[in-house]
């Protein structure tokens, strides 16, 4: 079985139950959600590094829940480290890991949904109004952080042709980034308008109803497979004690 | 017949205290071509964007004024009035996988049957030269293929009023060649085009009015013939009045002979 073969609605159908469903056994998660969307991975593209390398965005946000969290949620029995009122207990860290595995699973899912589908077939699949608008700033977001990838390179490059002086310090380099992302943002932002006027101007939701030149061709009863065949694995893992 | 009318329309972006346009009030007629003309940064963008309609409700500012449109041709602007923009990044949906889906979206979006989406992307493809680019993703493209992109974009739905923001900055002369081209026949076709450009004389052969624009306010409006003569004597820009005599068979002008020119004792 191909990914790129589904139906984009299949597709859906499939991330958003796999994600749904490390939700109702979240001590199955690793088998009923990353195995089977690797798998997937692994059969259509080679892009597992791209995607091992781009869980490193995770960390900031990980730190970032960990600090919230020491502060927030109280230790009950063991508290491995303390400061103020920042606690790092069990407690605590099982909280982060929590939000974090919901948040990345559903990015993982969206990303790899956008990634694995062309952009016609998702836009044509799909009549209602909003889940279009959805789609339309899901590939905005893919595209607005590969363009400020790109721009910040490019800056970077810049820089370097001025001979501003370049530290290997990881924090050096940390504060560096900082002004330049302020620039990249508010670039972004102008193109952000421009690219609003430019789809007003072109009739973006200007109809209830959009056409499309080539309505997808693939097989759209997929969606009832992939879901009874969804219903068996789950009923089969039911009787299975050991997981 | 008067297409857009505009009367005493002052613009100030948000965020600003200068306004960007200053009692504007001129006119432009059905199926004549009018050039809008001003040195970089004195207000032709914001005076497109007027005629487009998308003030205030697209781009956040202050609007004074009045803009009239002929109700038997545009009932509504942003659809009924097409505007190509300077940078041809803006104008990318920047959702769309290849060149071919980046022409069909206005289409798609006005709901036109798909034979006919078809249809009107293989013949712009071939119009615009975009035939051997059609299935690379757009932002690949090299700035005059996406310059030539937009301006396709533009012209799949066909509307009878085009505005075309510098649309020569990333052309070669050969390409320059064939928007001259291209703009000839729209126009013979009677359609209304709104050119905004620094360069006057790329245009002379069809123009048929000019606006000249300096620093937000309406120097001059009306037709080639006088302009060329307004600009010449007012000296509204040196770099077109070098241009002027230029095309009277010298090729360089002096000093001397602007000056001469400015006063008005040699006529071209």
């Amino acid at each position: 079985m191909n990914f790129h073969a589904l139906h984009p609605k299949t597709k859906l159908t499939l991330l958003l139950t796999l994600y749904g469903l490390s939700f109702i056994y979240p001590s199955w998660f690793v088998y009923v959600f990353t195995i089977p969307v690797l798998f997937l991975l692994h059969l259509t593209h080679n892009t597992l590094k791209t995607w091992s390398l781009s869980l490193f965005i995770v960390l900031p946000y990980l730190g970032m829940l960990l600090l919230i969290n020491g502060i927030l949620v109280p230790p009950t029995q063991e508290v491995w480290f303390q400061l103020y009122t920042f606690t790092l207990s069990p407690e605590s860290v099982q909280a982060t890991l929590t939000q974090t595995k919901s948040v990345v699973s559903l990015v993982f899912v969206l990303l790899t949904l956008f990634k694995h589908t062309s952009r016609h077939d998702l836009l044509s699949s799909f009549q209602s109004s909003w889940i279009r608008m959805m789609i339309v700033l899901g590939f905005l977001i893919l595209n607005t952080v590969k363009e400020a990838t790109e721009s910040l390179k490019d800056l970077t490059f810049i820089q370097q042709t001025r001979t501003s002086k370049i530290s290997f310090s990881f924090l050096d380099r940390l504060k560096g980034l900082i002004p330049l992302m302020i620039s990249i943002l508010n670039q972004q932002m102008m193109m952000s308008q421009q690219r609003q006027l430019s789809y007003a101007l072109r009739g973006f939701q200007m109809n209830q109803v959009n056409s499309t030149y080539q309505p997808v061709s693939r097989f759209e009863k997929g969606i009832i497979i992939m879901t009874f065949i969804l219903l068996i694995v789950l009923l089969g893992l039911e009787g299975q004690s050991w997981l | 017949m008067a297409l857009i009318t505009l009367n005493n329309v002052s613009i100030t972006y948000q965020g600003s205290t200068n306004a960007a346009l200053k009692e504007i009030s001129c006119t432009i007629h059905q199926g004549r071509s009018v050039l809008i003309q001003s040195e970089s940064g004195h207000g032709k963008t914001t005076l497109g964007y007027v005629l487009q309609g998308v003030f205030p409700s697209l781009i956040q500012g202050k609007m004074e004024g009045s803009i009239v449109y002929q109700p038997d041709v545009i009932t509504q602007p942003c659809r009924d009035i097409g505007m190509c923009f300077k940078d041809p990044n803006d104008h990318l949906s920047m959702i769309k996988d290849s060149v071919y889906d980046e022409l069909a979206f206005v289409c798609e979006n006005h709901g036109l049957a798909p034979e006919e989406i078809s249809f009107r992307v293989k013949t712009i493809a071939r119009l615009c030269d975009l035939n051997h680019v059609l299935h690379q993703e757009p932002q690949s493209l090299t700035m005059s293929e996406k310059q030539r992109l937009s301006i396709g974009a533009l012209m799949c739905f066909d509307v009878d009023t085009l505005i075309f923001d510098e649309p020569m900055v990333y052309f070669d002369a050969y390409e320059k060649k064939w928007f001259l081209h291209l703009v000839e026949d729209l126009k013979k076709q009677g359609k209304t085009i709104v050119l905004l450009d620094h360069h006057v004389e790329h245009y002379d052969t069809f123009i048929d009015d000019v606006i000249v624009l300096s620093e937000g306010c309406v120097v001059y409006s009306g037709t080639i013939q006088e302009g060329w003569s307004y600009m010449m004597h007012s000296s509204t820009s040196f770099e077109v009045l070098t241009r002027i005599h230029s095309r009277s068979g010298k090729p360089v002008m002096n000093l001397e002979e602007a000056l001469k020119c400015i006063k008005g004792e040699e006529h071209v």
